[in-house]
């Protein structure tokens, strides 16, 4: 059954900054929500003086006495759900969730959290921290796997991708193919070369692996680039700067600067 | 210590009483001193040629001999929002009574000898978003601040002003006469002991009967309003069991002309006249405000007071709890507050309307649907309730986004709800 939950803390003016993502949060239910959904950008470090401050003002005293106390002998995923627990903004059931993915996350062990925290990066658009991330696991003596090595390396072709440094992406899933020979890494190749002309695409070794299949699976690739380009104009930015086309100069002039601006906060925000 | 003042604000005649802290009573104030008339035309004067403004008869008699305008029915024109240009220039009806209540207020502090209001009641006829707002206004531009005024209706003050009495006046029923130029108000309160916290009721009932005062003036005018007020009393009176009954208005100024009226009433009845009624009960209702603890442990239900109670239930701490907005027996103008919600997987806001008489709980429904989509948990709500007057609700839901993650829409959804 649905409810209405009674908000105790009001709208703070010094809100508390969550650096990683570039937002502010200004109540408790907030910090709830991205604890209880951005687990992966949680550390040992993420309580500090200002989160129990924060926390304080937002009206939760005894709280905040509880993590200065506990914050020595536990770790960060019961201190986590400490807080969940004395804000009730989720229910019994959530946080049992919660506790199951924590728990998840701790017997995982080294590789499949950072891949996984590497994953969730790139996803939110961090792109050099993921990269930073895939590199420091691939050095990892740990993983001998070549299945998961490939796998990483896709994971950083499509980061690299997405930072438009095609070429370098095209190496890292030519890696991941030599790793692991699979058609999809030859796909992710080849709409690499279709992303930028002038990457070096490995026609010979792609012929070969397809063999008979060469021309018709070339010709579902090209279909499906089409498909996507065209999914991808209608979305933002990209509409967001075909519809500054129709505006007027003053508006459009702010509608570039706000672009840029936010543009160049992702970019800080990535170089940190 | 500052002034406790009740002041009754009418379009014909306004009054003035203040409480003594040291009797523990209430004195009437008076435009020409002792012994004068305590009704004072709520009507005001410009003298031609300066900034000098009359108030009351001395403003009639100016504008008469024709040194001054004269504006009269202040309380309509400010209803209306009206104004009215003296000598070329236009004044709002906010300024001309905030010369009028100056002035009104100004006899109490030359009495007393103080400009200091601890506590200030206006009462009304009848109250409103409009013209409460604007005594509001006018207080605070007299240096008495938002939360020493308080403005109630006759109704209320006449309850206020029974329940000051010796508690053997309304050990039943209490009838009262306002008897008008023009109207005939009858006004009734009863206690309901059985229940806790008490609840009176009091209720007012203009009758249709009412005639020019005017008819006074001749014997056999005399008679025949002596006539009306008896077959009135008749029929209001019969089959209750009432205490006390009292007289108020000016009509009632003198009783000699209504010895007819007088044997019905008086027939088992404690009678009492008194011309201040509304300005003492304010009085009486502003040294309440005063006190840490009322004095007047009541439910009251009457015209201005909410007869309802307006609730919704809400989770806070991990507990379903009720969250009361407005409790029935408020003043309307003073009830209902606002309070932040996250919306939980809800698609409408239910208000509980709980009436004080009868045990069935109303709903009303308040549809979220034009908010934004958004992730479950993730829009935070302020909902305010208000009332325009004791049987209208103002419920106001104003989409507050959540934070950085989602912004607020500045969506506002507004409705209004007859209420028991």
């Amino acid at each position: 059954m649905g409810n209405l939950i009674l908000s105790r803390s009001p709208k703070k003016s010094k809100p508390f900054y969550v650096e990683k993502l570039g937002i502010h949060l200004y109540t408790a239910e907030e910090l709830s929500y991205f604890i209880y959904n951005n687990l992966m950008l949680i550390d040992e470090n993420f309580i500090d003086d200002k989160l129990c401050d924060f926390i304080e003002e937002a009206g939760y005293p005894q709280l905040t006495v509880k993590l200065k106390k506990w914050r020595d002998d536990s770790t960060v995923w019961e201190l986590m759900l400490v807080i969940l627990q004395d804000i009730h903004y989720y229910n019994s059931k959530e946080l049992e969730t919660f506790r199951d993915e924590a728990i998840r996350i701790a017997k995982e062990g080294y590789e499949g959290i950072y891949k996984e925290k590497a994953d969730y990066l790139s996803e939110i658009g961090r792109l050099y921290e993921a990269i930073k991330m895939y590199d420091t696991l691939l050095s990892s003596r740990d993983i001998d796997n070549n299945k998961i090595k490939a796998e990483i390396y896709e994971s950083k072709g499509v980061a690299l991708a997405r930072l438009f440094a095609f070429e370098e992406a095209k190496n890292a899933f030519l890696r991941g193919y030599e790793l692991s020979p699979d058609e999809r890494f030859l796909e992710k190749i080849y709409m690499t070369h279709l992303l930028d002309g002038s990457v070096n695409y490995p026609e010979e070794l792609v012929k070969t692996a397809l063999s008979k299949e060469y021309e018709p699976t070339l010709k579902k690739w090209n279909d499906k680039y089409s498909e996507t380009e065209k999914q991808i104009m209608s979305e933002e930015p990209l509409a967001f700067i075909a519809d500054l086309k129709e505006r007027d100069t003053r508006k459009k002039k702010e509608g570039f600067l706000k672009l840029i601006t936010d543009w160049k906060s992702e970019y800080k925000r990535n170089q940190n | 210590m500052g002034l406790i003042l009740g002041v009754d604000i009418c379009d014909d005649y306004s009054q003035i009483s203040s409480y003594d802290t040291v009797s523990g009573d209430v004195e009437s104030i008076t435009l020409g001193g002792e012994g004068a008339a305590e009704r004072i035309p709520t009507v005001i004067c410009k003298k031609n040629g300066c900034d000098e403004w009359l108030i009351g008869e001395e403003a009639y008699r100016n504008a008469l001999i024709g040194q001054g305008t004269l504006v009269d029915r202040l309380v309509r024109l400010a209803i209306k929002n009206g104004s009215a240009t003296l000598e070329g220039t236009k004044y709002k009806a906010e300024q001309l009574m905030f010369r009028f209540v100056q002035k009104v207020i100004g006899l109490a502090g030359r009495r007393y000898e103080t400009d200091e209001i601890d506590s200030l009641v206006f009462t009304l006829h009848e109250s409103g978003p409009r013209i409460n707002d604007v005594l509001i206004r006018v207080a605070e531009s007299l240096n008495v601040s938002r939360e020493k005024v308080h403005i109630y209706t006759h109704t209320e003050c006449f309850v206020y002003y029974i329940l000051s009495q010796n508690s053997e006046i309304w050990s039943n029923q209490v009838s009262m006469f306002d008897l008008k130029d023009n109207a005939i108000y009858y006004y009734e309160l009863r206690a309901i002991r059985g229940r806790r916290p008490v609840v009176i009721e009091a209720a007012r009932e203009k009758l249709p009967e009412g005639f020019s005062l005017s008819v006074l003036d001749t014997p056999a005018g005399e008679k025949l309003a002596d006539s009306i007020l008896s077959s009135c009393a008749e029929r209001v009176l019969a089959k209750k069991t009432v205490s006390s009954v009292v007289l108020t208005g000016k009509g009632f100024e003198t009783t000699n002309w209504a010895g007819e009226f007088l044997n019905v009433i008086c027939n088992r009845r404690r009678v009492f006249q008194s011309s201040q009624i509304f300005a003492q009960g304010a009085a009486y209702a502003a040294y309440d405000h005063t006190l840490e603890k009322s004095a007047y442990p009541y439910l009251f239900i009457c015209e201005g007071r909410l007869a309802s109670t307006v609730s919704l239930y809400a989770v806070f701490d991990g507990r379903r709890e009720q969250i009361v907005f407005a409790q029935a027996g408020t003043n309307w103008y003073e009830a209902g507050t606002k309070a932040s919600f996250i919306v939980d997987d809800i698609k409408d806001v239910i208000l509980d309307v709980t009436p004080v008489a009868g045990n069935k709980t109303l709903q009303v429904s308040v549809s979220l649907d034009e908010l934004p989509s958004r992730p479950n948990k993730t829009t935070r709500i302020e909902l305010s309730v208000t009332f325009s007057s004791e049987k209208k609700m103002v419920v106001k839901i104003k989409d507050c986004g959540f934070g950085d993650l989602f912004p607020s829409s500045g969506i506002v959804i507004r409705g209004e709800y007859f209420i028991p």
